[in-house]
């Protein structure tokens, strides 16, 4: 939409950097509350009695990926192509984890949570919490996608 | 300490038939879960504490959440909350006492066994092939109970009657060591049924247990049960008893509410996370969460500076 006028071309990249920052926040904060006390998610991964002996990789795995995708989604959004595949990227590993969530039993996750945020303590335990939070970052995945396609169109 | 695995799948082999070695070794290679994380502490007079705590709440709790047995009491320990009534049993209900808790670790098996003997059909003979000499067998209210010459539980099996049966098998005991009874070393559990499609099923618990530690500096003068929990109550005469096994006026017990004493409020447990114990034994009970600023100002800070730098770092593609 190279016709739109400026003002709605900065309130697009505003909007865009807002979402972009949120998701940002989004993963490094889970990633840094986990990597801070790696014991404590080691546990709760292990109650959850998922992954059996790949527990130690997963661990490491996870928080890391958090704080890079985050990262990446940050550097990355001003650039159309490589914005598209890493906002599909986080959206899928936002998939990949409800879907990790989905063969704990619920009443594990009630009692030692999701793990979802490490040393930060959710604010309930509730497997359909975690559900709806996890659908609410989807959304706003595909708001932010719209907001950087508006706004790459806009210049 | 001691762990307990958990599997479920199609067995290969008939449970009841079954050597229970070939039942353990199928678990072993299909090892799909690790659900609990035990630990059993004891002193040297025989008594000790299943601690039922999770792993990840160790920290957080000063007492542990289980069962504490010292041969003649048991009590059922909440974390830090001591507040609910344990269980005494009389000094003649010792032997009995003794072949379901202190030397099993099973600690419902006298009732269990009470309630067996209360039906008029149920039966009590000796069983030759016992170790280390000959033992007994209980049979009734479609129970199967098999205890050995010192009382250990070698064997519990349930039938419902309507096609599910549970066996639970003692394979292999500790020897009497820091812990002066045998102690059970590798325990299956087998649970065989129809499920809603009418197929047959099979569940298979490995229960391995290492040996019983001492607790570090424990001795018997030390021991004390009212350091786990507030007060017991004898189940038979209704008494309740204090610190120091002292009766005490059931009126006059009721627990101390936390927001009494300052010092145990951050202690208090989350009272969702209880009333799921008290209907689930297994569940965990968890500290109800102090919050404090640290870790958010932790996290929070850390990842201020990883966004500021991610930030920079697009800048500097941009240009």
């Amino acid at each position: 939409m190279s016709g739109a006028p400026p003002r709605r071309a900065i309130v697009a990249r505003v909007a865009r950097d807002s979402l972009v920052l949120l998701l940002a926040g989004v993963w490094v904060w889970s990633g840094v509350g986990k990597w801070i006390d790696l014991d404590a998610f080691r546990e709760t991964v292990r109650a959850h009695g998922v992954l059996g002996d790949w527990v130690g990789p997963f661990v490491w795995l996870i928080p890391s990926a958090e704080i890079m995708l985050g990262v990446a989604v940050i550097v990355l959004a001003t650039r159309a192509r490589p914005a598209v595949i890493t906002l599909s990227a986080s959206a899928l590993v936002v998939i990949g984890l409800t879907a990790y969530v989905a063969l704990v039993p619920s009443e594990v996750i009630a009692q030692a949570g999701c793990g979802c945020r490490g040393a930060i303590p959710s604010i309930t335990n509730e497997p359909v919490a975690v559900y709806a939070q996890n659908a609410a970052l989807l959304i706003i995945h595909a708001i932010a996608a719209g907001a950087m396609r508006y706004a790459g169109r806009a210049g | 300490m001691y762990d307990t695995e958990v599997f479920d799948g199609d067995l290969e082999v008939a449970p009841d038939n079954a050597d229970p070695r070939v039942i353990a070794g199928w678990c072993a290679r299909k090892k799909e879960r690790l659900f609990y994380n035990w630990r059993m502490v004891c002193d040297p007079s025989g008594s000790y504490i299943i601690d039922k705590t999770h792993p990840s709440q160790r920290k957080f709790v000063a007492a542990p959440a289980g069962v504490l047995c010292d041969g003649r009491v048991s009590a059922e320990l909440l974390g830090t909350t001591k507040q609910i009534p344990g269980m005494m049993y009389q000094e003649h209900h010792a032997p009995i006492w003794k072949a379901g808790s202190a030397r099993s670790a099973w600690h419902r098996i006298p009732d269990l066994i009470g309630h067996i003997l209360s039906d008029p059909e149920s039966t009590i003979t000796p069983h030759d092939a016992g170790n280390p000499g000959p033992g007994w067998h209980v049979s009734g209210r479609g129970y199967t109970i098999v205890l050995e010459s010192d009382y250990a539980l070698r064997l519990l099996k349930y039938d419902n009657g309507r096609g599910k049966i549970a066996t639970s098998h003692v394979i292999e005991f500790f020897e009497p060591g820091a812990f002066k009874v045998r102690t059970p070393k590798l325990r299956i559990d087998v649970e065989t049924g129809i499920s809603r499609d009418r197929s047959p099923t099979h569940h298979v618990i490995v229960h391995s247990y290492t040996a019983p530690e001492p607790a570090p500096g424990m001795t018997p003068d030390k021991f004390r049960w009212w350091t786990y929990a507030d007060r017991l109550t004898d189940r038979l005469t209704k008494k309740v008893y204090g610190p120091g096994n002292v009766e005490i006026d059931p009126a006059a017990a009721e627990p101390v509410r936390p927001a009494s004493n300052p010092a145990d409020l951050a202690m208090f447990v989350d009272e969702r996370s209880l009333e799921a114990h008290a209907k689930d034994p297994s569940a965990l009970v968890l500290p109800r969460r102090k919050w404090t600023p640290q870790p958010y100002l932790l996290v929070g800070g850390i990842t201020l500076i990883v966004l500021g730098l991610a930030w920079a770092l697009r800048r500097r593609f941009a240009a």
